[in-house]
């Protein structure tokens, strides 16, 4: 038994928050009050080959693995968890034709994505299929040798600026995943979300308009199931979204320590109340149960041995744990955790959901009570 | 890095279930409800090594460390929490003081018999003003001559009154405190003046033995000074540091067979035309106990091995024991919920994994006490002294 970091994960670590107090954490704020997206962050980390980081060398990636890809996403959510989210929808859209594409398809989509010369997106969710993926309403019909999709995708993270976007529609014979062109005509970009967080990493509805592929656009080819890619695919999302959910918790407890030494009141610090010291140390513990869990997790996906039940318990746990830490923070901060001029309430806003995207936390449950009632022999509807 | 276990650790799991299956589970109910300490469970758990599990083999033990240590208390603990207790009482705090504090005659002295389970141990800290407040305790040890003169009371000593050798804690300093005035003895059952006083019975964990010890100048030998003079309380603190790392093992035994018989249950109860595993509601208490469990896990034999490889684990140690009594004690309860007006009956496990469970956020450091260990390191880490 070995829990250790190897020493390439230091490295990379190091350099993971080098950049993300560098060039990740000057930007949070104004992200969040001009509600754009980061694109020079992703830029500049693709100039560095971050966003290279888990994927196979045959496809210019770095072949580093997927807790070092967990690491990047802890850093990148203690400073600004838009910016994780940001990079996490890139690497998941390319994810997604690493695990549902043919070799062609990778071999011609794939280095152009991991090197960020191109910037992904997914567009999985409808105004009417969240949770529920068999209510996607979007139509690809087959007309001679091509699709035509027509639909409507809502909550498109990076839709707005994506060059490549990964999109699930319904065929004639079943769910598939088609990967689109920003240039393609009937691909028109609709709005950005206003959200209540996230805000540099707002979601976009994108409008399929009688938007016409090439059949060779399908991932995976004709007989791929589109569901299948998708979560084939989670695991990796999942994972980031757990990691990221890592570091926002770990910055809310650092911020929460910071500001309970300097916090006079009643003739002394907060610190010395044991209420505080009570709320600290609950979000410590938790917090070690999350970071050691994740690092299991990711460990377990590099064998080749989670199962869904394992994503599923961490996924659950991350959302709950960052929820629940930065509600904390704002506790400990009183007003101060409630006012724009100061971050804690950007925490609080954006960290709400991570309990909600990715796979809502009652679907996590669901997935996990399924797995063990499975495991005696009970199957469970839908 | 690499998360699995050793070969070495995976036979030792085994060996253990199958110990249980065959000598713990079958009397577990019995020694609950009789109240009586398992004697015959002790004396085979001992033939097999089980009683010096985590320490050297130079010393009789199982040289299996924290690890081996933490996955006989889970294993244990999935089944009866009163066996794992006198073995908690006698491994992980009894003869870890010994252990990890005492002189070299001291340790091959005692240390043999207590790792073959020829006798038993257990440690006396708690007074009745010292509990949580443990510095305060008033048993009081003066010199005389080669000896130490001891006098004073402590309770709610698990194994107080089936033990054969103690750790005691007694004030040899009074104006120095627990700063340097306290000290720590090894105190043997014959020694004079020692003598069980009352046994307590309990809610839970009623087949190990709760007491009382009376000191009425109990005289014990300078060499039995455990370590160094002055330094009892230091003993203390490290004892309890790995006795919190096993508690959490155990809470997740006792985490696991909760959620076990949840499961069980809910597959087999019939409401509205089908089993109410099919209710979400019942899906949601039983996932949200397998997420806590599977964090839980990961906690404890990460802990376990910063123990192994001589990390430092006090913050750690004490996270695991709160967090880990917590989980526990919310699956008990869920589990509990599931099984409705048929949890509460007698004779049905988790009746009495609900009146186990409660103690571990109790013993060995109230979860309040842990908390204040956490969030003083936190601060500790900044350069700032809370809790002086």
């Amino acid at each position: 038994m070995d829990f250790a970091l190897t020493d390439e994960q230091l490295m990379f670590l190091d350099m993971f928050r080098d950049f993300a107090r560098q060039e990740v954490a000057p930007l949070a704020e104004e992200l969040d009050r001009q509600e754009r997206p980061p694109l020079e962050t992703i830029h500049k980390a693709a100039a560095l080959d971050l966003l290279a980081i888990p994927f196979p060398e045959q496809y210019d990636g770095m072949n580093a693995g997927l807790l070092a890809y967990g690491l990047l996403m802890e850093e990148l959510g203690k400073v600004c968890l838009a910016t994780a989210v940001t990079v996490g929808a890139h690497c998941t859209a390319a994810m997604l034709i690493a695990a549902g594409g043919t070799e062609e398809q990778k071999q011609s989509l794939l280095p152009s994505l991991v090197k960020g010369h191109k910037i992904g997106a997914y567009a999985i969710v409808e105004p009417d299929a969240g949770s529920d993926l068999s209510g996607v309403a979007t139509t690809a019909r087959l007309d001679g040798n091509e699709y035509v999709l027509n639909g409507r995708k809502s909550h498109v993270v990076n839709g707005d600026f994506a060059d490549l976007l990964v999109v699930l529609a319904q065929t004639e014979r079943g769910p598939a995943c088609f990967v689109v062109d920003k240039s393609s005509p009937g691909l028109v970009v609709g709005w950005r979300n206003k959200q209540m967080g996230l805000r540099g990493a707002a979601g976009c509805t994108i409008f399929l308009d009688g938007c016409r592929l090439a059949m060779s656009n399908r991932l995976g080819g004709e007989e791929q199931n589109g569901h299948d890619i998708i979560r084939r695919t989670w695991p990796f999302s999942r994972l980031g979204v757990a990691f990221a959910c890592l570091g926002i918790a770990e910055r809310g407890l650092a911020d929460s320590v910071e500001f309970a030494r300097n916090r006079q009141q009643f003739g002394g610090p907060i610190a010395l109340k044991q209420i505080i010291q009570r709320y600290l140390a609950d979000m410590a513990t938790q917090i070690e149960s999350l970071r050691h869990m994740a690092h299991y997790t990711a460990w377990l996906m590099e064998q080749g041995r989670s199962s869904e039940r394992d994503i599923a318990m961490l996924k659950l746990w991350a959302g709950e744990v960052a929820t629940w830490v930065i509600n904390k923070t704002v506790q400990i901060h009183g007003g101060m955790g409630y006012i724009k001029s100061f971050h804690v309430e950007r925490l609080y806003r954006d960290v709400r959901a991570m309990a909600i995207h990715e796979g809502t936390a009652e679907l996590q449950r669901l997935a996990v009570a399924e797995d063990i009632l499975a495991a005696v022999g009970v199957v469970t509807a839908p | 890095m690499d998360f699995t276990f050793s070969k070495e650790h995976q036979l030792l799991r085994k060996t253990i279930r199958e110990f249980v299956r065959r000598e713990v589970a079958p009397i577990a109910a019995e020694i609950d409800e009789q109240e009586r300490v398992p004697w015959e469970t002790i004396r085979k758990a001992a033939k097999l090594g089980f009683l010096g599990v985590p320490f050297p083999q130079e010393y009789g033990g199982g040289g299996a460390g924290e690890i081996g240590y933490c996955i006989m208390a889970e294993e244990i603990s999935r089944v009866c929490s009163s066996t794992m207790t006198i073995l908690g009482a006698h491994i992980g705090i009894g003869t870890m003081a010994i252990y990890l504090d005492g002189t070299p005659e001291q340790k091959a002295r005692y240390l043999p018999p207590l790792c073959r389970g020829e006798k038993l141990a257990a440690f006396a800290l708690t007074e009745p003003q010292a509990g949580s407040d443990a510095a305060r305790i008033r048993t009081r040890a003066v010199r005389d001559g080669n000896y130490f003169v001891l006098n004073g009371s402590k309770i709610w000593i698990t194994n107080g009154s089936i033990a054969d050798i103690f750790s005691v804690f007694a004030v040899t300093d009074p104006a120095l405190g627990a700063r340097g005035g306290v000290t720590a003895f090894i105190v043997e059952k014959s020694f004079p003046g020692f003598r069980v006083g009352t046994v307590d019975e309990k809610m839970g964990i009623r087949g190990s033995a709760t007491a009382e010890l009376i000191f009425e100048d109990c005289r014990v030998p300078a060499e039995n000074v455990l370590g160094t003079f002055g330094a009892g309380f230091i003993t203390a603190l490290k004892t309890l540091d790995v006795g919190r790392v096993t508690i959490g093992a155990a809470a997740l035994g006792g985490a696991e067979a909760a959620l076990d018989a949840a499961v069980a249950y809910a597959v087999e109860r019939e409401q509205f035309g089908q089993p109410i595993a099919q209710k979400q509601a019942i899906q949601f208490m039983i996932a949200d106990m397998a997420a806590e469990i599977e964090a839980l896990r990961s906690l404890v034999y990460r802990t376990a091995w910063m123990v192994d490889t001589h990390r430092p684990f006090s913050r750690e140690a004490a996270m695991v024991k709160y967090f880990g009594s917590e989980v526990a004690s919310r699956c008990v309860d869920r589990a509990l919920e599931i099984h409705g007006s048929n949890g509460l009956l007698r004779g049905v496990a988790i009746e009495r994994g609900y009146r186990d469970a409660r103690i571990s956020e109790i013993f060995e450091g109230t979860n309040e006490i842990n908390r204040i260990v956490v969030a003083t390191d936190i601060f500790r880490r900044v350069g700032v002294r809370i809790n002086p």
